[in-house]
Order: structure tokens, then C-alpha cells, then sequence
């Protein structure tokens, strides 16, 4: 009895503190933290391509809204126009132009989404290469899938997402809303302009904001990585999780980051 | 007298569950080279004396030296406790048993452990799963009697076991305890035919002792047995 | 030396039983599988269940065990036995771990060796994409390592949290959750606490290491040992504290 007593006041002290330490301590506040674990593969360099097929899309745009890309190892280059045409320029790459000859880039229009492949269906990524280099013009939603490659995206304004893998993506300059999905390689958003949605894993990314009216919400979760960078963030460290939150202005535009295994770089420009 | 010349002394000793104090201040002193008799009904404290002696409970307040020593490891290396319940891993065998045992205990002595084993009828190959209750509890003393330990505390060995293992368990106590170095403790609440073994009896009653001394001067001094003794305290 | 051995050959013929059952299972469920394939009745992606089943049960089934290894002394009695024994008491706990990473050890195989041997054709692929068999065991070795290490920790949690709910004897199993909770909390503690001491350490280069370097170039994968120093520091005290406690203040059910 005497041991249970003892036994049931310990338990109990460390109860206390233990709910102190979270309702108090934890997480501590403005703490910055390291992680202990850090994690990035780069794109893998695949092999050489020596040969390639081009094809060349152009379309009014007329009643599309969207569009949609779908590429692998190659380079895809996006940018917006003030005119009313789409130009798609897709290339398959390939080691010989007797293996290009089966293959082609395919395309479908579905609810005013136009939407770009590899063709035909049997086709596989390893085998050959996909790039694209688009002019949309401004205000389309756009849909970027790449993998192994690079995806570069200059002055653009509408809705843009990328899905990505094991890529260096880029985009410089948007104005509108933009949605990242990354897993492996690198990533820079600068000159942002909007909302912006961005969960990576297993890359190092830089985020630079430019200042707009109505300002930015920020709610980025980092886990075993690291936050840094001058956006206005009050940060709650644990462990190995990063737990940040912050308005700039008016906190009208929200942007969402959530990392794992990864650093990410946050800044608003002057 | 000090403290080490006795087997065992007990100071004090209380120990309470949720729902009842079954030691409330027990203190007894034990010489060495005794048997002694802790006698008393069922739930007068008597397994849970032997228990806090042995080491397998803690006691709320009092004291216990072994041989001098206080409730310690060492301590633990000067008993031979035999529990009333089935203590042995139930997938060993009989020589699994012993070897195990054999591997703890220094004053282990494997020729006697043979002898018990024969004196006892146990095959050693035979698994502890398929003994009966009365080979199982006889197994259970072999551990205890094939040791020179200085303290051997039996607690209940003759509950709920045939006339014939009893009359074996009886006769391996007597042939196996060597007086000189050894003291050792039976508790039972059914005195019968065991009163032959005690040179002392303490009657426990609801954690208290009642009664206790030399076996046959209580004889004496009541003018009758043990057993009829036991029966008039707990009547 | 010869006392600890005697444990842990008790604690591992203890085991015996049910690890070759569940090895005798898992061994004959993935050779069903492979025969299914084999005949065209199952899809050959039913193969990776035949793998990840027991990838997934294993770690569940091995921490049951560890509750029940101490468990079953106390619900068959032979606690008794144990808590008699003139021993250190982290030797009983240090023999019920080493018993455990022992049965760990044989589920490992059992996995390994069920997927070469039933699965080897699948292995293909990956094959291609490693750079050699010296590689895949060096590797193979350090899965089984760490693995190891992250059991051997949830045990020495396992057992305390079975140990201290032991010493309040009602709602145990109530009990030993909270006692993983606070003593997991603890050891985070002394992880931030001791942080700052070990922060001299070097940052180990795995991907060297492990060479994964070999599979793709751009693979990084760094580890500053600082904050876990701590845990492990606290863990180690843990085991001690269940020794302690088990020795001297844990009792026998009444």
C-alpha cells in the first residue's frame, strides 16, 4: 500500500508537470530549432537523349478554360501571352528517330480542358522523353505533371498548379493563384503574386512574395526540415516539427506550405 | 543476543492490501536450527509473513533481518522459499527445473537433488504440465530441500494434495533438514499430522500473533496437542 | 554470466513456441501465395501482400510480445520464481530484451528469407537498380540495426510502463499507457535539455556511409546526433529504473 501511495503521488507530480510542460512550455515560441535528420535527393540525371520529334499545337482559345500537361523527363517552359492563341510546342526525345517514329503526343479536349500526352497509351516514360514549351494566353488554368526533368515558368497570370517529382522547378513571376505539389529536387517560386499552396517533401525550396494589396495569411507546418527567411512568422518548435504562423498586411491571401524532409526558404520582396 | 545469531527476526512488521491489514505489528525471533510451525486459518497473515520475508512483498512498516542481513539480494540467497501455488514454468521439464534452479543458488547440491528425485518418484524427463498436483508441489520441495539454504520457508505444502504425496513430503522435510545450519518455517492451517516436525509454533490470527514457543513446552504447559491446541485458539 | 544465460535460454525456450508458429505461418502463407500466382489464379501483384502482411504484423505482434512476456509471469505465477531469485533485477529485464531482439531477429529472417526464396523472380527489377550484393546486405544489415535499436528501445518503455502499473495494482493497463506517455515525455525532456551539451558531435554523412550515393548522385542524407543523445541517455536510465524498481518494490499479485 505504502509503494502504491508513493508510486500514485510520483505519477502524479509528473502528471502535473507533464501538463504544465504543454499547457505552458511547449511548444516554445520563437525558438528556432534545427533538424537532426536532413534528407534531399536531387534529380536524377537520365540518360542522354539523341534524337527528337517535335509537334506544334496551335488553338484559338475560344471556349478553353484550362489546360493540361502531362511530361517526363524533359524540359517544360511555360509563359503567358496577352494575345488569344495556345502554342504548344511538344518534343519526345528518344535514343533513336526509328524509336520515335511509335510514338506521339496526343491530343483531347473534354470540358473545356485541352489536355497534351504521350501517345499511344502503351507508352512509358523510361523509354522516352517529353518536353514542352507553352505560350497559354493570360488567365487560363493551367496543369503542370512533370517528373525527372526540369519545369521552368516565366510571367505568368491565371491559376497554375504543378504536380511534380524529382524536378527543378522554377517560376518566376506569377500573378494569380499558384499550387505546388513536389516530392524530390528543388524548388523556387519567386516574384509571387496571390494565393499560393505548396506541399513539398525531400527538396529545398525558396518562396519570395511580392508584396500585394491585402497582404498574405501564412500557415506553414515543417516537419524534419528547416524554415527560414524574412516573411513574418511566429514560430512553435518542437522536436522535429516546425509549426509557423503570420500575417503580412491584411492577411487577405493565403498562403499554405507544408514541408517534410526538406528546407524551405520564405520571403516577402520589398 | 545479536541479530545475526538468529535465522530470522521480524520487527513490527504490518502490511496492508485495498481491504484488509493482514500484518498488524507481527514480531517474532526465530534461533537457528528449528522448525518451526506458523499456524493459523486461512487469511491470518501467515503466506503474507513468509511473502515479506522472502522478498516478494513489500512491507508498509517493520523490519526483517535474515541472518543479520536486511531484506536484500543477498538476503534472498539464504532462503529457500516453497510457495503454495504453482511457481514452475510449466513448459520445462523436471530436469529443466532443476538445472535452472541449480544455476541460482550456490549451496546447490546435485547429488542430493538426485537422491530427492528418486525419494520422491519424479521422472526427470516428465514435463511440469503433466504433473499432478502432488508430484508438482513435491517437485517444489526438491528445490528447497536439495539446497543447503541457511532459511527454508514452506508456505501451505501439504494444501490440497493426496495422503500419499503429504506422507512423502513429511518424510523428505525430516530426512533432508540438517538441523545444525538450517531453520525452517511451515506455515499450515491444518496441524494433523505435521505437529511431529515443530520444535516451535507461532499462532497468527488476523495478522496478530496469538501464541508462540517451544512446541513441547506448550504441550506441557496447555496438557495437550498442538493440534487440539490449535483448534481451542481458533475454535 | 552463467545466472544471465540461464535467463535469457529460459526466456528464449519461453518464446520458442510462438515464434516458430508465427514463422511456420507467414512462411506457408507466402508459399500459398506463390503458388497462387504461380497458376494464374492470383494477380503477381499479390505478391507484395504476401510481403507487406507480415511486414505490417510483425511490429504489432512484436509488441504484444514484449507485454506478454512479463505479463504471463505474473498471470502463471512463476513471478514468484523470478522475484526470488537472488539476481540484479535488470538482468531479468536485460534477459526478457535480449529474448525479444532474439525473436525480432527470426521474424527478420523469416521475412527476408520468404520473400528470396518465394518472391526472388519480383526481386528482379530491384536488382537492376542496386549496384551489388555486398551492397544490399551492408544496407540490409543497417535496416535490421536500426530496426533493432528502435524494438530494444520500446521494449525497455514496455517494461517499465508494465513494471510501475505492477506497483499500483489496479487499472493497469490505464496505468502503463500513461506511464509510456510520461516516460516517453521525460525522455523528450532530457532529448532538448542535453541537445545543447552534444552539439559539438559531427554531422554523420549516411548517404556516404550507406553508399547510397551509388543509386543516384544527388542523394543526401545527413544526421546531427545532438538531440537523440538524450533519449537514448534516458532510455538507458529507464532500463536501470525498471531494474530497480522490479528488484525492489514490485510484489506478486495478492
Amino acid at each position: 500500500m505504502k509503494i502504491r501511495r508513493i508510486t500514485l503521488a510520483i505519477l502524479a507530480l509528473l502528471t502535473v508537470l507533464f501538463v504544465a510542460d504543454m499547457r505552458y512550455f511547449q511548444p516554445r515560441r520563437g525558438r528556432s530549432g534545427q533538424p537532426s535528420v536532413r534528407f534531399q535527393v536531387e534529380p536524377s540525371r537520365v540518360a542522354h537523349f539523341h534524337a527528337e520529334k517535335t509537334q506544334v499545337f496551335t488553338r484559338p482559345q475560344g471556349s478553353l478554360s484550362s489546360l493540361m500537361l502531362s511530361g517526363a523527363l524533359g524540359h517544360v517552359e511555360l509563359r503567358s501571352t496577352d494575345g488569344t492563341e495556345l502554342v504548344v510546342r511538344a518534343t519526345i526525345l528518344g535514343e533513336t528517330e526509328e524509336e520515335l517514329a511509335r510514338f506521339e503526343v496526343v491530343e483531347s479536349v473534354s470540358n473545356g480542358e485541352i489536355s497534351y500526352k504521350l501517345g499511344p497509351q502503351t507508352a512509358q516514360f523510361p523509354e522516352v522523353g517529353l518536353s514542352f514549351a507553352v505560350e497559354v494566353p493570360a488567365g487560363m488554368e493551367v496543369t503542370v505533371k512533370h517528373s525527372y526533368g526540369s519545369v521552368e515558368v516565366e510571367d505568368f497570370v491565371g491559376f497554375l498548379r504543378l504536380l511534380t517529382s524529382f524536378s527543378q522547378v522554377t517560376v518566376t513571376g506569377l500573378q494569380g493563384s499558384l499550387s505546388v505539389e513536389n516530392q524530390f529536387g528543388s524548388v523556387e517560386l519567386l516574384d509571387i503574386s496571390g494565393p499560393l499552396a505548396f506541399e513539398d517533401a525531400f527538396s529545398n525550396s525558396t518562396v519570395l512574395l511580392s508584396p500585394v494589396d491585402g497582404g498574405y495569411n501564412f500557415q506553414v507546418d515543417v516537419t524534419n526540415g528547416s524554415l527560414t527567411g524574412n516573411a513574418p512568422l511566429e514560430k512553435e518548435v518542437r522536436q522535429n516539427m516546425i509549426k509557423a504562423q503570420g500575417t503580412h498586411g491584411e492577411g487577405v491571401h493565403p498562403v499554405v506550405i507544408e514541408s517534410s524532409f526538406g528546407s524551405v526558404n520564405l520571403n516577402i520582396g520589398r | 543476543m545479536r541479530a545475526s545469531e538468529q535465522a530470522l527476526v521480524v520487527r513490527d512488521l504490518r502490511k496492508r492490501y485495498p481491504k484488509v491489514e493482514a500484518l498488524k505489528g507481527v514480531s517474532i525471533a526465530l534461533p537457528k536450527g528449528e522448525i518451526w510451525g506458523l499456524l493459523g486459518p486461512n487469511g491470518s497473515g501467515k503466506s503474507t509473513l513468509l511473502k515479506c520475508v522472502a522478498g516478494l512483498l513489500q512491507p508498509d512498516g517493520g523490519e526483517i533481518e535474515v541472518l543479520g542481513l536486511p531484506p536484500s539480494r543477498e538476503a534472498k540467497a539464504e532462503i529457500a522459499f516453497v510457495p503454495e501455488v504453482d511457481t514452475l514454468y510449466r513448459w520445462m521439464t523436471v530436469r529443466q527445473v532443476l538445472d535452472f534452479t541449480a544455476a541460482f543458488y550456490q549451496d546447490w547440491q546435485e547429488e542430493t537433488a538426485g537422491e530427492l528425485l528418486e525419494f520422491m518418484r519424479l521422472d526427470p524427463e516428465a514435463k511440469v504440465s503433466s504433473l499432478s498436483k502432488g508430484m508438482r508441489a513435491r517437485l517444489k520441495l526438491i528445490l528447497a530441500l536439495a539446497r543447503t539454504a541457511p532459511l527454508i520457508l514452506l508456505d501451505e505444502p501439504f494444501s490440497g494434495i493426496d495422503p500419499s504425496s503429504r506422507d512423502r513430503i513429511v518424510e523428505g522435510i525430516i530426512r533432508q533438514f540438517k538441523g545444525e545450519e538450517q531453520t525452517m518455517i511451515i506455515s499450515t492451517h491444518a496441524v494433523g499430522d505435521t505437529e511431529q516436525l515443530f520444535d516451535a509454533v507461532v499462532f497468527l490470527d488476523e495478522g496478530t500473533i496469538n501464541l508462540q514457543g517451544n512446541a513441547e513446552d506448550l504441550r506441557t504447559r496447555w496438557g495437550k496437542s498442538i493440534n487440539d491446541l490449535f483448534k481451542e485458539v481458533f475454535a | 554470466m552463467k545466472r544471465f544465460l540461464k535467463l535469457v535460454l529460459k526466456d528464449l525456450e519461453g518464446s520458442r513456441l510462438p515464434t516458430l508458429f508465427l514463422s511456420g505461418i507467414t512462411l506457408v502463407f507466402m508459399a500459398f501465395v506463390r503458388y497462387k500466382v504461380s497458376f494464374g489464379s492470383w494477380h503477381s501483384q499479390m505478391s507484395v501482400l504476401a510481403v507487406a502482411l507480415p511486414t505490417a504484423f510483425f511490429p504489432l505482434w512484436l509488441i504484444w510480445r514484449s507485454f506478454q512476456t512479463l505479463r504471463s509471469e505474473w498471470r502463471e505465477d512463476t513471478v514468484y520464481t523470478l522475484l526470488a531469485l537472488p539476481v540484479p533485477g535488470w538482468q531479468v529485464m536485460l534477459a526478457k530484451l535480449v529474448s525479444l531482439c532474439v525473436e525480432y531477429s527470426v521474424l527478420f529472417a523469416v521475412t527476408v528469407g520468404g520473400t528470396s526464396l518465394f518472391f526472388g523472380g519480383l526481386l528482379d527489377e530491384l536488382w537492376s537498380m542496386v549496384s551489388s550484393l555486398s551492397w544490399v546486405v551492408w544496407n540490409g544489415f543497417w535496416v535490421y540495426a536500426a530496426g533493432l535499436a528502435v524494438y530494444s528501445s520500446l521494449i525497455i518503455y514496455i517494461q517499465l510502463a508494465f513494471v510501475v502499473s505492477k506497483m499500483v495494482g489496479k487499472v493497469q493497463g490505464l496505468v502503463a499507457l500513461w506511464v509510456w506517455v510520461l516516460a516517453s515525455w521525460l525522455a523528450d525532456k532530457a532529448a532538448v535539455l542535453l541537445a545543447p551539451l552534444f552539439r559539438w558531435l559531427p554531422t554523420l554523412r549516411l548517404h556516404e556511409f550507406l553508399r547510397l550515393n551509388e543509386l543516384d548522385s544527388g542523394i543526401v542524407f545527413e544526421w546531427h546526433p545532438a538531440g537523440q543523445i538524450g533519449l537514448v541517455l534516458a532510455t538507458v536510465a529507464f532500463f536501470f529504473l525498471t531494474g530497480y524498481l522490479f528488484e525492489h518494490y514490485v510484489e506478486i499479485n495478492e
